[in-house]
């Protein structure tokens, strides 16, 4: 009996001293960090996640759009839906725990620590890939910066000192906890020298031709913004210039096929991919009212309209319209909504469809800033006049040529028409240093407040004025 | 004669098979079976033998396992005895005991189903020469606790052999010399009583429960412990089968009912996840829950639904009926052997198993209808048109008739509310809210015999919500076996099967939501009446479109396996293994039909599978001696457990129509996805019981735990615990206080973990994802290579006392728990691009106390016992080493306990101006009407600063009341849907008949600012939605009526209740809201999410009230 008994006892000991030495169970679906930045092909996908990462709902795939319009409206779009948080930037009253703020700011951080983590590990890449690498980089950080800093700092004066706070500039890769560290706002004067920077570097090490990716008139083109907002408008012709005599860029036929579609077309500079299986829904969710896409939250008044002359089609409305229509069913820029909610107003046409690239930098902007530019200055940078670059816009949209020496107000007016709903409004009007909502371009509550739980882990950094 | 007396009573000792049969018998009178079976025995019971070379003891053996004999021997006379070779098919006992004893010196007798051997010199001596004249006694004994009969009480002629037992009614005939004697009367259990016969024939006895001699025996981590020498502070759960049978779960019955734990279901949705804390929250990021074992396995208790919708609650596929006790241990003494995960406390639960004898039935049957606990008032049409109008009218402009320029106001409602021109005026509540059903079928079955025994039970459970779209339907059966192989060896193993079906809705947050229907307009009608189907064009979401069109399955099929081998080395020292297997396989099925929110334009659908597989192994030694005055019981061991989680999910979109809804027929994928982890841990473990003189107590214990969830640099822990206990009553100078019957005293100090993040939190991760249908890679985690336990430093003082004869007993407890190393998700700078990293740091505290009494109020016929608990937990945060951490208005905060609300403070309404009003709260006392200048501050707790229960007992005759009632007393709920519901008309959301209370022109004194449409004025975050959750709740109240023994008799079943309960059935709070008893769980969140975000009330479902009915009976 008692050697059964032992026999029994050793063989349970034996078996669970056989399952021993268990205690290392790997990650499955994620690889860890020494690994990930060890060979080419993990860098270059690093990258690509940062693409990915500046798709996000939260900045260029929405909300850099929607604070621009939604700040900049006065009237002529609509916020009919029921979130908190849009709603504050339509009534210009921002809280400092407005989420969506917290989350722009986050995840703005977030893809630059992507980009910065991707340049730290750029001698792992074979050197013929590095160039076109770090250009990406280069040129979605200083974008990403651009945006930021219009976002969170006061407008950027020409002729000033501009050391009003721009946001903080973080160049360097956190690799470890340790590299999380407090750091304060740059002067708004900084981010934009960084951000010229970024972006001269970017444009000169970028090739031409990129595929989806950030090509060198990309970062012109982004270039080109900076400059203008900066009012510095010969360099901002300038690089205009290059894109449109350069790049090989050519206007689609009507402005309807620029919109909605599955891939990059001619007049595409860059653009932000979707895709069935993956994609950035909120620019359609906001101002789509269709079948199976949008909930017709953003909402045109028919004020807008009187903008536009009868022959443009930038501005006309489908008024027929059915519960199963998709963008397929549209072939008008605007068209009363048939949403399952929210239905009934007047939606765009331009974010019909949320497996459709998202336009980020079109040819027909490039257009407008060389006759603004040109026009400011008087010069002539290229071989357009400011009217015909004007009527290059014009006439691809079938709207009668405007006659020659055109004034600021109907370039300024062209660039609203042309450009509407694509996140340039509120940027514009602030250099142009018009007043907004009645309140002044310059006022405290046009920016965004520093998010309160950002503030509460760094003591640096200093609320907005507006928001203290 | 005297030699053989002392024979006698060493032979009733040794003879544990014996005394087995008579405590399972006894247990079967405790649980109040009140069984009498028919005392049909056959005499000439016929079975089938094979003896190859068998002792006398194989061939014993083998008859109790194959019929109903038990045997009476001395081992003294049967050992030696062996070499039996016999082949016997069919065969009468007799016949076998006579041809296996011949040649033997043994003889045998045989009374009702006893089968007693003797020497023949025992017979000779016995008998005299000539035998003298014998009379006959009768009588009956029964239980001084009950009044029931005892079945198996052992009688004997004292100072002879001569002896029988009682029947299952309790009688007995025995017959005894002419000259009397003594009757002895002993039943393990009892206490022993001596009856002289003098001249009587009939002889009742009443025996008194030993209370000593039971030796009440309670479930420990990894073993059992005398309940005297328990020096830990733990609760056990008294598992009434009449609760089993009402209540639909065991978390449920926990609620009030004991001291220290504090139970929260989330929601009146079926299934939902259920909080559970033991002695408040040791952690701030980790894991907040007890750690549940089955049977000595760890089993799965997280919720692994999808991450868009609320968890759900795997606990519930344990079957209530199946479960025959429940140990909450909660100090330090107790938990510390679970080492890393046992900071939040312990929960064992031990399964039926069966019992030898005649084999049990029970059945019972409960159906009952489900309601709302609460409704709440809303405005009706008229009401709404008044107030939206109003609304409207505050602020369009007078000189344009335009709203913010744009639109007038009628034209704004027709194109908001399109319907409100048409007389309708529709309850949306009502839309969202039903009466539901329930139903529970219950059978089981145990037995066996000494070698063999079971238990077998079926469990269908199947109800139907009060939220539109939800409900559940459960399947389970279990089977525990148990083996005695010889005397030394058993081995058994336990098996639960569960099938649960849920039809769920979608979490608070969202549009599809139910719940979210009251925001519709009560002008907006259910159908639209030109189509008659469902209206699509209301403000908000019909999201009955949803429950029409959609599905939203979870099914879950989950077995566990508990096996186990006991082995008896030598004496005093066993051996036991035990391997166990917790697998659960979830499949979710969700489908948005092409008229849902989400599934336009053509339905959507959605796979997902999770298995998660968990597999426990525990091995330790057990070693226990006792001479009279020292007493040692010890255990060694070690365990692993490991388990892995593997998932995968596919959605898919374009389906030919909505009577398709398996992803099959969709035209396009539109994501997918796979996952797995898991996780081990690696334990060894040992612990030491020590007991001086049955009176002075000293235990320690002490574990090493490893777990792959710990940094590289901390992979190891070390988790002791020592107690000490006094167990007064037992001291010479306590004998004269007669009043007191029992008092321990008793204190622990000891150290156990928390281990329940992430799986690869100490990791540094990248994660895959895609960009343009390319392999992209992000970066998701930073390192922390030093991550290990969090560790809980616990003290705790006791004292356990019973007066009157215990007819009051209780016991009252105080500890202190210290937190140290928090596995705090410690907020970074977000301009580091990472948000949080999981770190060592910071510390919390709880300390309280908790009281437990029960009183014997009265005793017979009508028979009264109160059982009344109360704790108070205090939380402190000491040191979160950064930010303040919050979720919505919730917060942690150092020196706060965890979770407070901090909101800028309400002021009610200025009555000139209608604006509302908040506090600054700079010091200066001001109020503002600008939001933004208000500061927020700490304005309330969800933490209760008292809970408990009481419950009240009655019997009378056949009739029984119980009524159990929980509280808790001190919380705040955060009603955060009133931004939105109760938000004088700010917006078009239909809103609570409290809000027609608004401001209205100068003068006017009220806490409802003016209705200004588009404009927040007042429904801000503030403290005007934040309320106290105190509730008072008749938590269950049942009436049942046992069936007379007559009536019974005539049904040949042994007992029969039929009862009528009600759960929830009336709450006195001043909570506005639904139910004060809530929590909105946030869809997909983290355990630092759950931790924090309690007492929330956004669209959730209001708690279930049920009525039922039922019948248990026992055959």
């Amino acid at each position: 009996m008692i050697k059964r008994n032992i026999i029994l006892v050793v063989f349970f000991l034996l078996v669970s001293v056989a399952c021993d030495d268990q205690l290392d169970v790997q990650p499955q679906q994620s690889i860890e960090s020494d690994k990930a930045l060890s060979n080419p092909e993990n860098v270059i996908s690093t990258l690509r996640g940062a693409y990915q990462s500046a798709r996000s709902r939260w900045l260029f795939g929405s909300q850099f759009n929607e604070y621009s319009e939604l700040l900049a409206s006065s009237g002529d779009l609509m916020f009919v839906g029921s979130h908190k948080e849009p709603q504050q930037f339509m009534a210009k009253e921002i809280n400092v725990t407005n989420s969506y703020v917290e989350n722009t700011w986050d995840v703005g951080y977030e893809t630059i620590n992507i980009l910065n983590t991707v340049k730290s590990a750029i001698d792992v890449l074979d050197d013929s890939e590095q160039d076109r690498v770090l250009g990406e980089v280069l040129f979605l950080r200083g974008w990403l910066y651009f945006n930021m800093v219009r976002l969170w700092g006061l407008p950027y004066e020409p002729g000033q000192t501009n050391d009003q706070p721009g946001v903080p500039l973080v160049l360097d890769a956190t690799l470890s906890s340790e590299d999380a560290i407090e750091v304060e706002r740059a002067s708004v004067h900084q981010c934009y020298e960084q951000i010229i920077s970024d972006l001269k570097q970017a444009r000169d090490l970028l090739p031409a031709q990129n595929g989806v990716y950030a090509n060198t008139y990309a970062a012109s083109a982004i270039l080109s913004r900076v400059y203008l907002q900066q009012s510095k408008f010969e360099l901002a012709a300038t690089e205009a210039n290059r894109v449109i005599e350069e790049g090989g860029f050519s206007l689609v036929n009507t402005p309807h096929n620029e919109y909605n579609n599955e891939s990059n077309t001619s007049e595409d500079i860059f653009a932000f991919q979707n895709s069935l299986t993956d994609n950035t829904i909120w620019l359609t969710q906001r101002y789509a009212s269709l079948n199976g896409m949008g909930r017709g939250d953003y909402q045109m008044s028919e004020d807008f309209f009187s903008l536009f002359n009868s022959g443009d089609l930038r501005g006309q409305i489908q008024q027929e319209t059915y519960d199963s229509y998709t963008y397929e069913d549209i072939d008008r820029m605007y068209y009363i909504g048939v949403g399952p909610i929210r239905s009934g107003g007047i939606n765009t046409y331009k974010y019909g469809n949320y497996y459709a690239v998202i336009p980020s930098i079109r040819l027909a902007e490039m257009y407008l800033t060389r006759a603004e530019a040109n026009h400011q200055i008087s010069s002539q940078v290229g071989p357009n006049t400011p009217t015909q670059d004007i009527n290059t816009v014009r006439s691809r949209a079938s709207a009668e040529p405007l006659p020659a020496s055109v004034t600021t107000k109907q370039i300024r007016n062209e660039r609203y028409r042309e450009l509407c709903w694509e996140g340039f409004r509120l940027h514009d009007l602030k250099r142009w240093k018009k007043d907004i909502a009645g309140y002044s371009y310059d006022a405290g509550n046009l920016i965004l407040p520093i998010p309160a739980a950002e503030l509460e882990v760094n003591d640096k950094l200093e609320q907005n004025p507006y928001y203290k | 004669m005297k030699k053989n007396a002392s024979h006698w009573s060493t032979r009733l000792k040794i003879c544990s098979k014996f005394l087995i049969t008579m405590k399972l018998i006894f247990f079967i009178v405790l649980l109040d079976f009140g069984v009498s079976f028919a005392s049909v025995y056959s005499q000439n019971q016929k079975i089938s033998l094979q003896l190859e070379n068998s002792s006398l003891q194989g061939m014993i053996e083998q008859i109790q396992a194959q019929s109903n004999y038990n045997f009476l021997y001395s081992n003294a006379d049967i050992e030696g005895i062996d070499g039996l070779n016999h082949s016997f098919s069919n065969t009468s006992v007799k016949e076998i005991l006579e041809v296996c004893l011949e040649g033997t010196d043994l003889d045998y007798t045989l009374r009702d189903r006893v089968i007693v051997l003797k020497t023949a010199e025992e017979e000779k001596e016995k008998q005299p020469a000539t035998p003298p004249d014998e009379r006959t006694i009768t009588g009956k004994v029964i239980s001084g606790k009950n009044g029931k009969p005892i079945p198996g009480v052992n009688i004997l002629l004292k100072g002879t052999n001569q002896g029988t037992v009682t029947d299952m009614s309790g009688r007995y005939n025995l017959e005894v010399p002419e000259e009397g004697g003594t009757l002895v009367f002993s039943a393990v259990g009892y206490q022993k009583v001596e009856v002289k016969i003098k001249d009587q024939k009939t002889i009742n006895v009443t025996l008194k429960v030993d209370e000593v001699a039971m030796e009440e025996v309670v479930v420990v981590g990894y073993g059992t412990q005398r309940k005297r020498d328990v020096t830990g502070s733990m609760s056990e759960v008294e598992v009434k089968e009449e609760a089993t049978v009402s209540s639909p779960s065991f978390e449920e019955a926990l609620q009030g009912s004991v001291p220290g734990v504090n139970v929260q279901k989330s929601s009146g949705k079926l299934g939902g996840a259920i909080m559970m804390k033991i002695r408040g929250s040791s952690s701030v990021s980790a894991d907040n829950q007890p750690l549940y074992v089955v049977d000595g396995m760890p089993i799965t208790s997280q919720s692994y639904s999808t991450g868009g919708n609320a968890p759900t609650n795997p606990l519930a596929d344990l079957n209530y009926n199946a479960i025959e006790s429940i140990q909450v241990l909660k100090d330090a003494a107790a938990t510390a052997i679970y080492g890393s995960r046992a900071s939040n406390g312990v929960v064992l639960i031990t399964t039926k198993g069966g019992k030898a004898g005649e084999t049990q039935y029970n059945a019972s049957m409960t159906m009952g209808t489900n309601t709302p606990s609460q409704l709440r008032d809303w405005c009706n049409a008229d009401q709404y048109m008044t107030m939206i109008n109003e609304s409207l009218n505050n602020v369009v402009d007078p000189e344009t008739g335009l709203y913010d320029g744009w639109k007038t106001p009628e034209a704004l409602k027709d194109l908001y509310i399109p319907g409100w021109r048409n007389d309708n005026n529709v309850n949306w509540q009502q839309q969202a809210l039903r009466q539901g059903m329930v139903k529970k079928f219950n059978f089981s079955a145990s037995g066996g015999n000494k070698k063999n025994t079971f238990y077998a039970g079926l469990t269908y459970n199947d109800q139907t919500g009060i939220i539109m779209g939800n409900d559940l339907e459960k399947i389970s059966g279990r089977l525990n076996l148990d083996h005695q192989a010889s005397d030394n060896i058993k081995f058994g193993l336990s098996t639960n099967f569960t099938r649960t079906q849920q039809n769920r809705v979608t979490s608070d947050n969202t549009w599809a939501n139910p719940m979210m229907l009251v925001a519709i307009p009560p002008v907006q009608p259910v159908k639209n009446p030109e189509t008659d189907k469902l209206n699509t064009n209301t403000v908000y979401y019909n999201s009955l479109i949803s429950i029409r069109d959609g599905r939203n399955k979870r099914k879950s099929y989950r077995a566990i396996l508990n096996g186990y081998m006991d082995i008896q080395i030598v004496k005093n020292l066993s051996f036991r293994s035990e391997v166990g297997t917790d697998i659960m396989n979830q499949f979710e099925k969700t489908y948005w039909g092409r008229q849902t929110n989400w599934g336009q334009p053509a339905g959507e659908g959605m796979d997902r599978e999770v298995g998660v597989r968990n597999y426990n192994t525990n091995n330790y030694f057990t070693y226990d001696w006792s001479n009279d005055i020292h007493r040692l019981k010890a255990t060694l061991g070690m365990s692993y457990q490991e388990k892995q989680t593997e998932g995968s999910r596919l959605e898919a979109k374009g389906f030919p129509s909505d009577a398709f809804k398996n992803l099959s027929n969709a035209s396009e994928v539109t994501s997918f996805g796979e996952w797995g982890y898991g996780n081990s841990f690696l334990s060894y473990y040992a612990r030491s019981n020590y007991q001086y003189k049955g009176k002075y107590l000293l235990s320690l214990s002490g574990r090493i735990d490893g777990s792959s969830r710990f940094g590289e640099n901390s992979k190891y822990g070390f988790f002791p615990a020592g107690s000490l206990g006094w167990i007064i009553s037992e001291e010479n100078f306590m004998q004269n206080i007669e009043a007191i019957s029992y008092l321990k005293l008793r204190t622990s100090y000891g150290i156990t973990g928390n281990a329940g993040i992430g799986n690869y939190e100490s990791y540094g991760l990248y994660d895959g994802t895609t960009y343009v249908g390319n392999p992209a890679l992000i970066p998701a985690q930073l390192k922390s290579p030093n991550l290990k336990w969090e560790t809980t430093s616990q003290f705790n003082v006791g004292l356990d006392y019973g007066f009157a004869d215990d007819r009051i007993s209780g016991s009252i407890d105080y500890y202190y728990k210290h937190t140290t190393d928090l596995l705090l998700n410690r907020s970074l700078p977000a301009t580091s691009g990472f948000g949080a990293v999981t770190k060592n740091v910071g510390s919390l505290k709880n300390y309280g106390l908790e009281f437990a009494i029960t009183t014997h109020n009265l005793k017979g016929q009508f028979s009264w016992i109160t059982d009344f608990n109360i704790s108070a937990n205090r939380n402190e945060i000491l040191d979160i080493a950064g930010p303040e951490i919050s979720y919505g208005s919730n917060y942690v905060i150092e020196g706060e306990d965890i979770g407070v609300f901090k909101l800028v403070e309400y002021a009610g309404v200025h009555p000139m101006t209608g604006d509302a009003l908040f506090y600054k709260n700079d010091g200066s006392g001001m109020t503002t009407d600008d939001y933004n200048e208000a500061n927020r501050v700490v304005a309330g707790s969800p933490n209760p600063e008292f809970t408990g229960g009481l419950n009240n007992r009655f019997e009378y005759k056949n009739f029984d009341l119980s009524i159990l009632t929980n509280f808790v007393y001190g919380n705040d709920v955060y009603l955060s849907a009133g931004r939105y519901q109760s938000a004088n008309f700010e917006w078009w959301d239909n809103q609570t008949t409290d809000q027609l209370d608004r401001w209205q022109e100068p003068g006017d004194v009220t806490d409802v600012p003016e209705p200004r449409f588009g404009q927040a004025n007042g429904s801000q975050h503030s403290t005007r939605y934040l309320h106290e959750g105190s509730y008072l709740r008749i938590k269950q109240l049942t009436l049942g009526y046992n069936l007379p023994e007559s009536v019974l008799k005539n049904l040949r079943i042994s007992s029969a209740r039929i009862f009528v309960s009600a759960s929830n059935l009336y709450t006195f709070t001043n909570y506005p809201g639904y139910d004060p008893e809530v929590s909105s769980l946030p869809a997909g969140g983290s355990s630092q999410a759950y931790n924090v975000m309690m007492g929330v009330d956004f669209y959730t479902a209001p708690q279930i009230r049920s009525y039922k009915i039922g019948l248990d009976v026992n055959f």
